[in-house]
């Protein structure tokens, strides 16, 4: 399948602005300077602590919560039904997103997932993928 | 916050109606300036909560209930928007800037799910801008780090439900059964439809005075407002429509309570009753434990104990809650008030709790909002 440009490229730390689905990637997060603090998306300045930041990356991290969505919610172009989770991360925040399982019953708690591509109506975003 | 009163309440119910926003805000007025015996040609402001209506919607309800000429201020934050015209009112009376104000809450919303709830086009688009998810979430988290069970979020449900039984004002004013409940549709897992509140359509309103003014009018039955807290989001709050949220989570209804029962000296111990914000049957019980009804863990064991059910220690939702009644965004806050008031009062019928003195209620919402409200018997 041919790459896809990201639908909101300022989330993906990518030398490029497309991706193919399933492909690898990382979340451009950043992270203060002063007190640590993680945030995505990116910010410019801590909401904290109002300290100057610098990028981090997101890429693997472990599944906390999670949840299916079984009726079209108004504007997603994603069908239903589908599943979201929370990753967490071990930089310090978690994040929600489209979970890549067939059913919940694939998953739990604590499961290692990892940050690939997906498709949403032309576009790529991101995923999490259990690994 | 020593000498503000609610002089009176008025509400239109809570369901679907045939009539636009502008007469179900002007009923609930009309009903609550008329508790209080003032004409709207003696308020010195008049403060409008509404979310999804049109531009100057306060302007259009006052236009008809006269042409007072006074100031009219429209508020709007989500389902804090009642509180927040509340907070405003209690502080314009308060510091003296008026004698009486009037605050109204109306809406009249859409079928379905709340869109608009501040999500980014991109998780609208990429489906994460879905704020029964976010409930849901929550609720799977409480399953998982307490004894709570998904037959205790049926059983918040099924309690709200009969206590609405007996509240003309509520939408849905049917008993149903555990198992009714947990077999509804699904929405979100764990979440079935029965475990999630409808917005819809709906007016509350509150006339707002100092205790001086309340008894120089004669006002009979006034109510203290003793505390009306007010918080917005801090770095480590999490809800709709933010898209993460850091380790170190800390919590908004927790610190809008501490807030609230700190200026108005009271502690959950004190309370009589509670409204709170039961958008969903987790939320009641994580609401337990961040009013400070019960400690971490305990919320499940409050629920079983029958405490928070009318007729035991602490009423919770003894209006039906939100689950019954529906969600009128910018109304919610201050429909909680006019239950309040009316227990307070003594007034509640069938759904009376006994003796009650001191009550609050708690709401929380989209944008990072949630407020505390104290009142008590005079």
């Amino acid at each position: 399948m041919d790459t896809l440009p990201f639908l909101e490229p300022r989330l993906i730390a990518s030398a490029g602005d497309a991706a193919r689905p399933g492909e690898q990637l990382a979340l451009a997060a950043s992270r203060c300077d002063s007190c640590d603090r993680v945030d995505f998306p990116r910010r410019d300045t801590c909401p904290a602590c109002s300290g100057g930041v610098s990028d981090v990356q997101l890429s693997a991290g472990t599944l906390g919560g999670f949840t299916s969505v079984l009726h079209p919610p108004p504007g997603a172009q994603v069908e239903t039904p589908y599943h979201l989770g929370v990753a967490a991360f071990p930089e310090g925040i978690s994040v929600l997103g489209q979970l890549l399982v067939g059913s919940l019953e694939e998953v739990s708690t604590g499961d290692a997932v990892e940050v690939v591509a997906t498709e949403v109506d032309g576009s790529a975003t991101y995923a999490f993928r259990p690994v | 916050m020593e000498h503000v009163v609610i002089a009176g309440v008025g509400i239109h119910p809570f369901g679907r109606f045939d009539v636009g926003y502008r007469e179900l805000g002007a009923h609930a007025a009309r009903e609550a300036l008329a508790d209080a015996s003032i004409g709207i040609d003696e308020v010195d402001t008049v403060l409008v909560a509404n979310v999804g209506a049109e531009m100057a919607k306060g302007q259009n309800v006052v236009e008809l209930l006269g042409r007072p000429g006074i100031p009219v201020i429209n508020v709007e934050a989500a389902c804090a928007s009642s509180a927040s015209a509340l907070r405003l009112g209690a502080a314009l009376v308060d510091s003296g800037q008026a004698r009486s104000v009037l605050c109204i809450g109306v809406e009249k919303a859409p079928r379905g799910l709340i869109a608009a709830s501040g999500y980014e086009e991109w998780q609208i688009r990429s489906g994460l801008g879905v704020n029964p998810a976010y409930f849901a979430l929550a609720a799977q988290e409480l399953l998982e780090t307490t004894d709570a069970t998904v037959e205790d979020l049926a059983d918040v449900s099924v309690k709200n439900h009969r206590h609405a039984v007996d509240n003309p004002n509520a939408m849905y004013r049917k008993e149903c059964t555990r198992e009714e409940v947990l077999s509804s549709r699904a929405v979100c897992p764990p979440l079935t439809l029965l475990m999630l509140c409808a917005p819809n359509e709906g007016a509350a309103a509150a006339v707002l005075m100092s205790d001086d003014e309340a008894a120089r009018r004669g006002v009979s039955d006034p109510v203290r407002l003793r505390a009306v807290s007010l918080v917005s989001r801090s770095p480590d709050d999490w809800f709709v429509p933010a898209v993460s949220f850091t380790t170190d989570r800390t919590e908004l209804s927790a610190r809008a309570a501490r807030e609230a029962y700190e200026e108005a000296g009271v502690g959950p111990e004190d309370l009589d009753l509670v409204e709170c914000q039961d958008t969903d049957a987790a939320s009641e019980l994580i609401a337990y434990r961040e009013l400070g009804l019960c400690a971490p863990g305990e919320e499940a064991a409050l629920l079983r104990s029958g405490a928070t059910t009318l007729g035991g220690r602490i009423p919770v939702n003894p209006s039906g809650g939100l689950l019954s009644k529906g969600e009128p965004l910018g109304a919610s806050g201050l429909g909680q008030v006019h239950e309040l008031v009316t227990q307070l009062r003594g007034r509640a019928g069938r759904r009376q709790v006994d003796g009650a003195r001191i009550g609050i209620g708690h709401v929380m919402g989209a944008g990072h909002n949630a407020s505390v409200t104290v009142v008590s018997t005079s």
